[in-house]
């Protein structure tokens, strides 16, 4: 079973949504357990789940399918979003609102009641089966004005607001998937915490949950804390010299 | 006898001298009198607390170049945005961190650094750990200097000892800095005294300092020193600031006795200024706001007091309320000379205030529910070039938009001096060639266009339906090619900035630089833009002042408006975004922006404070969007806590709040590359 902390009522939010076959969207800073909980949530359900990743070249045509020379003649691939249709299965779009706008124009239908998919090149209309769920997720943080989520999307969907757990429960998370100790672990919150405070005042984003999974994984593969932190928790923050060297402070006074 | 005749600018100069400044310690050598007399208010009234080092030319490591990185860790360490300002010695008022400016000489990097660090943390762990949080505690600080002195030194002890128990990493820190001997110079305010001879009974103290993360109790037994460290030792964290003073006033009785006055502080302790914590901080800001609201005001009163032939007025009787600031600035203008047919103190005040009430908003009130109409005739001239449009205004309270309540007007701004803009382009040459080089890749948007007739590379997806088309029997599609073009961006932005009363002074010298910086790196990119300057008189009169129009091209009088912006009037900005985004809807482009640029909420008269404004505006900008505008807003609200109405107002993540408005025409443009990319 996939691992998966709750920090609240997501998941009774979410099996209720998907008892009442309503599509949910997922919003929340990077990093900060979005993936792993629907995951977790396909695991639970018994539902089988499809991941798209979503980049700006991502048309619709790329998720319903299309047809493929094969020998002298052709043969139709379904797509990812097509083949959770099929299947009902979860299809979890991962950062939507990086996807081209007709993405979304393909999904309206299967959001609402109708729940059906035209293929307009097989000229069927699929109905889609009471398992299968539409799952989104975007971080609001994105700024570029081509990255936001329009009302009228958002407003078809059941949201769940994610931000980063607290810290007993995120240093419970990085002791489960990195096999650090707890007072380590306590550590790495402490200092992931402690550059969460400047977001927006410094640095885009603090560093996330999994960044602090990573230095204890790192540490437990036997790198020295010191090493494992400045490769994860600097480095990957910051490019700017003088908010490095003030990750390096916050670093020694937690770590000493 | 005749009361002398006083012209404004005699007075102005006379207040200068009284206080000892001159033109060029101003920098207003080559300032108009508007500018004099804003440069010379805001030191006495308004500046943030500032103090020079006095320790000669040779300093050590500059604040400057390490502020950046102090407020970061500052900011990562206690969790609340902290602000740094200046001043020697170091000291807090419960907001921000103040450090001097620069460490005294020599200059050694690493130990200087240190040093602010531990100075910062001593200020920051005051607030943190809210030793200065009680008012009577204060008080009674602020009465008694060795009493303050006593508190301060154990108060630095129970810093220390929580810094370091809650960052271990710390403790070996701090526990260098006592030894750095810059650090540990003892000062008496800003007079060092010799560390050699100290009283036996101050030792314990700064012993107690030295070893304090150690844990190693110092001094003899039954030393009342001792007792006192020994008692800040054992405290939790529940009633702190009682339990430091009442040890602090034990040591003031054991000082007496011995016929010592107050221990001197080491350098990194700063000091404690309960004074600059009890002002009336907030009564003083909304005096403060509500007297930049007005049309030169300190010009109106001199102007009223010269008029009545004199400056003079009687001292506050002693029931009057305690004032302000700025009163308390009228009452020093007003001089010891008082003719004895000046009027009363508190009537002259009344009258300058009704002079500025005048001005601003004409002799008519403003009351809820007013009609519009029934002020037609009381409203200010309106300007030439346009009728004005009406907008509605929403009451949140009462659920429904007042109809045609405000009118927005879009005269061409005010024109200054074509030297203004010459100078700010050549005193940021470099920082304009870096906008430009960052907004050439804007210029175009690079793509793959797929679905061309003709084109560089077979569209795989698009040659595969053809064929499928032809073995099915069908006509094909022959645009089976894909092209890399590079189109030119759809992009009109109007950026609107804040010119109500409030960024009088710094704020708009910083507003209009970051015009023309964010001009000149526009009108290299080729986008449609347009900039506007914001403030309204009354809700009838919103001025929304044409600094460049959209069709307009640069030339002599646009770079005269922009780099010459004036301040006036209040911030009813409900009204100015909606008449933008109305700007905006009528533009072709597929990418409109509207960048709103402000130092402060939303606020105008009475009714349109608080809540009412935030929601009005908050109405305009959902408004906005509706027309497919996206706005953006980029505030210097020094306001704690600013960040709240601008995420009611705008949405997360569609502000930007800069906690160093300095920088305001650096990131202005790096926002706008962000949003476009």
């Amino acid at each position: 079973m996939v691992y998966y902390r709750a920090h609240g009522n997501e998941i009774a939010v979410f099996e209720t949504a998907a008892k009442r076959k309503l599509p949910v969207l997922l919003k929340g800073p990077t990093g900060c357990g979005k993936t792993r909980f629907v995951r977790f949530m396909a695991e639970r359900l018994g539902r089988p789940l499809v991941t798209v990743a979503c980049q700006e070249d991502l048309a619709a045509a790329d998720l319903t399918g299309r047809f493929l020379l094969e020998g002298g003649s052709t043969v139709w691939r379904d797509g990812p979003l097509t083949r959770a249709v099929r299947e009902g299965a979860i299809c979890y779009l991962d950062e939507v609102v990086e996807a081209r706008s007709d993405v979304m124009t393909v999904l309206h239908p299967l959001t609402d009641d109708r729940r059906s998919l035209p293929l307009d090149r097989l000229g069927e209309e699929l109905q889609a089966p009471d398992n299968f769920l539409v799952v989104i997720s975007y971080n609001p943080g994105y700024q570029a004005i081509s990255k936001e989520l329009k009302e009228s999307t958002r407003q078809r969907f059941v949201s769940l607001t994610f931000d980063y757990p607290s810290a007993e429960i995120e240093a419970e998370i990085v002791v489960a998937e990195s096999g650090v100790s707890p007072d380590l672990a306590a550590q790495l919150v402490k200092i992931g915490r402690g550059s969460r405070n400047l977001r927006s005042h410094g640095l885009g984003e603090g560093a996330s949950t999994r960044l602090l999974v990573y230095a204890g994984q790192l540490v437990v593969a036997g790198l020295s804390l010191a090493d494992a932190a400045e490769a994860t928790l600097v480095g990957s923050l910051t490019d700017d010299a003088e908010m490095t060297k003030a990750l390096r402070e916050l670093l020694k006074s937690v770590l000493g | 006898m005749a009361a002398p005749t006083v012209r404004p600018e005699d007075l102005l100069r006379q207040t200068m001298e009284e206080y000892g400044v001159d033109e060029a310690d101003l920098g207003l050598k080559e300032a108009d009198d508007e500018e004099a007399e804003l440069a010379l208010l805001r030191r006495f009234l308004f500046a943030p607390p500032e103090r020079q080092l006095t320790s000669g030319e040779r300093h050590g490591l500059p604040l400057d170049r390490v502020h950046k990185r102090l407020r970061a860790l500052f900011t990562m360490l206690d969790g609340r945005r902290v602000e740094i300002g200046y001043s020697d010695p170091a000291c807090t008022d419960n907001v921000k961190v103040y450090l001097p400016k620069a460490m005294p000489a020599p200059l050694n990097d690493s130990e200087d650094l240190l040093v602010f660090k531990a100075a910062g943390l001593v200020q920051l762990g005051f607030s943190r750990f809210h030793l200065l949080d009680d008012r009577r505690v204060l008080g009674e600080l602020y009465r008694d200097w060795v009493l303050r002195s006593a508190f301060h030194l154990l108060a630095m002890r129970y810093v220390l000892r929580r810094w370091g128990e809650e960052f271990p990493g710390l403790k070996q820190d701090l526990a260098r800095v006592p030894y750095i001997e810059k650090a540990g110079t003892l000062r008496v305010n800003l007079t060092e005294v010799p560390r050699d001879g100290l009283p036996g009974p101050f030792l314990p103290l700064y012993q107690g300092l030295v070893v304090c993360l150690n844990w190693r109790e110092p001094g003899p037994e039954g030393d009342p020193a001792r007792e006192a460290v020994r008692a800040v030792d054992r405290l939790g964290n529940v009633g702190v600031a009682a339990v430091l003073l009442g040890q602090a006033q034990l040591l003031r009785e054991s000082f007496r006795r011995h016929r010592l006055g107050p221990p001197p502080l080491p350098f990194y302790g700063g000091i404690i200024r309960p004074e600059w914590i009890l002002a009336d901080l907030a009564r003083d800001l909304a005096a403060e706001n509500e007297w930049k609201k007005g049309n030169k005001p300190l010009r109106q009163l001199m102007d009223a007091m010269a008029r009545r032939g004199s400056i003079g007025g009687e001292p506050p009787p002693p029931d009057a309320p305690k004032l302000g600031l700025r009163a308390r600035l009228l009452a020093k203008l007003s001089g010891p000379s008082t003719p004895s047919n000046a009027p009363a103190y508190g009537k002259l005040r009344d009258e300058a205030n009704a002079a500025a009430r005048e001005t601003r908003y004409g002799a008519a009130t403003w009351q809820s529910g007013t009609s519009p109409e029934s002020l037609t005739d009381d409203r200010p001239a309106k300007p030439e070039d346009d009728g004005g449009k009406s907008w509605d205004e929403w009451d949140d309270t009462a659920g429904v938009y007042r109809f045609e309540a405000t009118k927005v007007f879009t005269p061409e701004a005010p024109t200054g001096p074509l030297g203004s803009y010459e100078r700010i382009v050549e005193a940021n040459a470099p920082q304009i060639k870096q906008i430009r080089r960052r907004f050439a890749a804007l210029r175009v948007d690079e793509r793959w266009v797929s679905g061309q007739p003709d084109g560089s590379e077979i569209d795989l997806n698009r040659a595969i339906l053809a064929v499928t088309d032809i073995t099915a029997g069908q006509t094909p599609d022959d645009r089976i090619f894909r092209r890399f073009v590079r189109a030119k961006q759809s992009v009109a932005i109007l950026t609107m900035v804040d010119l109500s009363g409030s960024t009088q002074g710094h704020v708009i010298h910083l507003e209009q630089t970051a015009m023309v910086l964010f001009a000149e790196g526009l009108r290299t990119l080729g986008f449609a833009h347009a900039f506007y300057g914001f403030g309204n008189t009354h809700p009838l009169d919103c001025q929304l002042c044409r600094l460049k129009g959209f069709d307009e091209a640069y030339g002599e009088s646009v770079y005269k408006r922009l780099a010459n912006l004036r301040a006036n009037g209040a911030t009813r900005m409900g009204a100015f975004i909606r008449h933008a985004a109305w700007l905006l809807d009528q533009r072709p482009e597929s990418r409109r922006i509207l960048m709103v640029v402000s130092d402060g909420k939303p606020e105008d008269r009475a009714e349109y404070r608080g809540k009412h404004g935030i929601r009005d505006t908050a109405m305009a900008v959902a408004e906005a969007r509706r027309l497919g505008v996206h706005v953006y807003c980029v505030s210097i609200d020094p306001e704690e806590g600013a960040d709240k109405y601008l995420a009611e107002i705008f949405g997360a993540g569609r502000f930007l709040k800069l906690d160093d408005m300095d920088s305001l025409p650096i990131r202005l443009p790096e926002v706008f590359r962000d949003l476009i990319t």
